[in-house]
């Protein structure tokens, strides 16, 4: 019989503005709390994986496990990359643990992404100047964009938003929508970052960031760390909790991820995970209790919300206004606040979610007998998506 | 570094020319726009690659009219780097040369204010001063 895997714990550190602390503690506290949770000490730990978009902004799983008294791992994954590989990740330690790579891994996240590194400027934003001098210099693809003033992801997906508005007519009461509904969500969060309600006139009197983004468009930056413990099913089941599995995984990459290549704008890397993922789970979007959609920006919640067929394409913005993405309507996205309200974990705390929520222990925000739900991560030209269970 | 040098505004940031993109700065130099294109097969590309990504064939640049059209574009109201806090807010576009519309090349929207970008709409290529270095920068304009 095949060997199965599934996630058995779960851990977190504080989602916070300024961590005070490395992102090596943060992991180290994450991972803790993971095993903790699950009912494993460290010493059954023989795998890792996460992810980081440079060396600067994480801590590699060699010295998580070091920092944790382990002289050495059996599989080990440090995978570069953004919110696009944040269900990889997973994925990989599942399938780890299923060819018998190791027995139990853990997946982490950690960055100071609001008191570090901000992914939303090139600038040193108190002296205005450049990292590491006065003239910043620029290679690569983008020597031919950053001096246009042209640089980061919110730009990149603020061309998105605009063709999506040209369209289909869509417009900032849609993205409004959005950031108003997943507040609302994480009103009923104790650890998101931000669990003050917003109203439409908030939204709309907001600053604007890159227009059509105002602020409550973009991604709630924090510090902290969250991870996930992944073993064997049968192992999970003498554990303390409900096991949590994995009934798929898909990934995709458009055009070398160069987010300005991409043929069509209105659309996400999403159309082409969507149509393999219902076929190889053989659920559809209808199917699922609750999503935990990456939220970078408002808008890539709304066109993953079309893409993976929650509604139909141009609609979204009209499915979050009739309230048919909350309780009571057709399926709960982002009961945590997302990466707009929670915290900007980079989209695992989205996963973290996931299994709270299909373990019936979400508290005031429990989407009732949730037994099914979406992941994604990612936005544009790349991400990866997978579909959870509770056992 | 002297103070006076460190209080100066910053300028924005500055292209690293390598082997593959140095020609593209040198028409620019000269008042051209340039883009990569396969001696071969004569498919365009908007960045330079080794090999054509369709037959494996080497790339050329070809001056090419300049004209295209606005896919989408953005309004800038944050600072996101250095040497642009005198143009904000600024408008950005992705525009479809004329020549291989399937392509789209990142330009500031020169001439344009915040609210007056169209997706659609005609634009021209001209050539401005980088501030901060010897290099001439290809911006579209309205047409």
């Amino acid at each position: 019989m095949k060997r199965e895997a599934a996630i058995a714990g779960i851990g977190r550190t504080t989602y916070s503005r300024n961590s005070g602390v490395s992102t090596l503690a943060l992991a180290r506290e994450a991972t803790l709390n993971a095993l903790d949770d699950a009912g494993l000490s460290i010493a059954d730990m023989d795998g890792m994986s996460s992810f980081a978009v440079a060396d600067s902004d994480s801590v590699g799983t060699g010295e998580v496990a070091y920092s944790l008294g382990l002289d050495g791992l059996y599989w080990h994954s440090d995978t570069v990359g953004g919110g696009n590989v944040a269900a990889k990740v997973v994925a990989d330690a599942v399938w780890a643990v299923e060819a018998g790579a190791c027995e139990v891994a853990v997946v982490y996240r950690a960055l100071n992404s609001r008191s570090g590194k901000r992914f939303g400027t090139y600038a040193d934003p108190v002296a205005g100047r450049a990292p590491g001098g006065n003239v910043l210099r620029v290679g690569g693809r983008d020597q031919f964009t950053a001096p246009h003033g042209y640089m980061v992801p919110g730009q990149w997906f603020a061309m998105w938003a605009q063709r999506h508005f040209h369209t289909y007519g869509t417009g900032s009461d849609d993205l409004g929508a959005i950031a108003v509904q997943y507040r609302a969500h994480a009103a009923n969060n104790p650890h998101a970052l931000a669990q003050t309600p917003i109203t439409m006139e908030d939204y709309h009197q907001s600053r604007w960031i890159m227009e059509p983004f105002h602020i409550y468009d973009c991604a709630m930056e924090a510090d902290g760390a969250c991870a996930l413990v992944v073993t064997t099913l049968e192992r999970a089941r003498d554990l303390k909790h409900k096991p949590v599995r994995m009934l798929g995984h898909i990934a995709y990459t458009a055009k070398a991820g160069d987010n300005d290549r991409y043929d069509d704008m209105t659309c996400m890397y999403s159309q082409f995970v969507a149509p393999r993922l219902w076929d190889l789970t053989g659920l559809k979007p209808k199917d699922m209790d609750l999503a935990c959609l990456y939220d970078c920006f408002t808008y890539t919640a709304l066109a993953t919300t079309e893409d993976y067929g929650f509604c139909e394409k141009g609609e979204g913005g009209r499915f979050y206004r009739e309230g048919r993405a909350t309780y009571g309507g057709e399926v709960v996205i982002n009961p945590h606040g997302g990466l707009l309200s929670e915290a900007y974990i980079h989209g695992l705390n989205h996963t973290y979610e996931a299994v709270a929520q299909l373990r019936g222990e979400a508290g005031k925000r429990q989407v009732k007998d949730a037994e099914l739900c979406l992941v994604s991560a990612g936005a544009a030209a790349y991400g990866s998506a997978m579909v959870l269970s509770g056992d | 570094m002297s103070d006076a040098l460190a209080k100066a505004a910053p300028p924005p940031p500055q292209p690293l020319p390598d082997a593959l993109s140095q020609p593209y700065w040198d028409h620019a130099a000269r008042g051209e726009l340039a883009m990569p294109r396969c001696q071969t097969c004569k498919a365009w590309h908007a960045t330079p690659m080794e090999f054509c990504r369709k037959c494996g064939g080497k790339y050329a640049y070809e001056v090419v009219s300049g004209e295209g059209e606005v896919y989408s574009f953005l309004t800038e109201h944050h600072r996101v780097a250095p040497g642009f806090d005198d143009l904000l807010p600024y408008v950005v576009a992705l525009v479809s040369p004329k020549e291989a519309p399937e392509l789209r090349l990142a330009s500031r929207l020169d001439g344009v204010r915040p609210g007056e970008a169209r997706i659609g709409q005609k634009v021209k290529v001209r050539f401005v001063d980088l501030p901060g270095g010897d290099f001439k920068l290809p911006v579209f304009a309205p047409a």
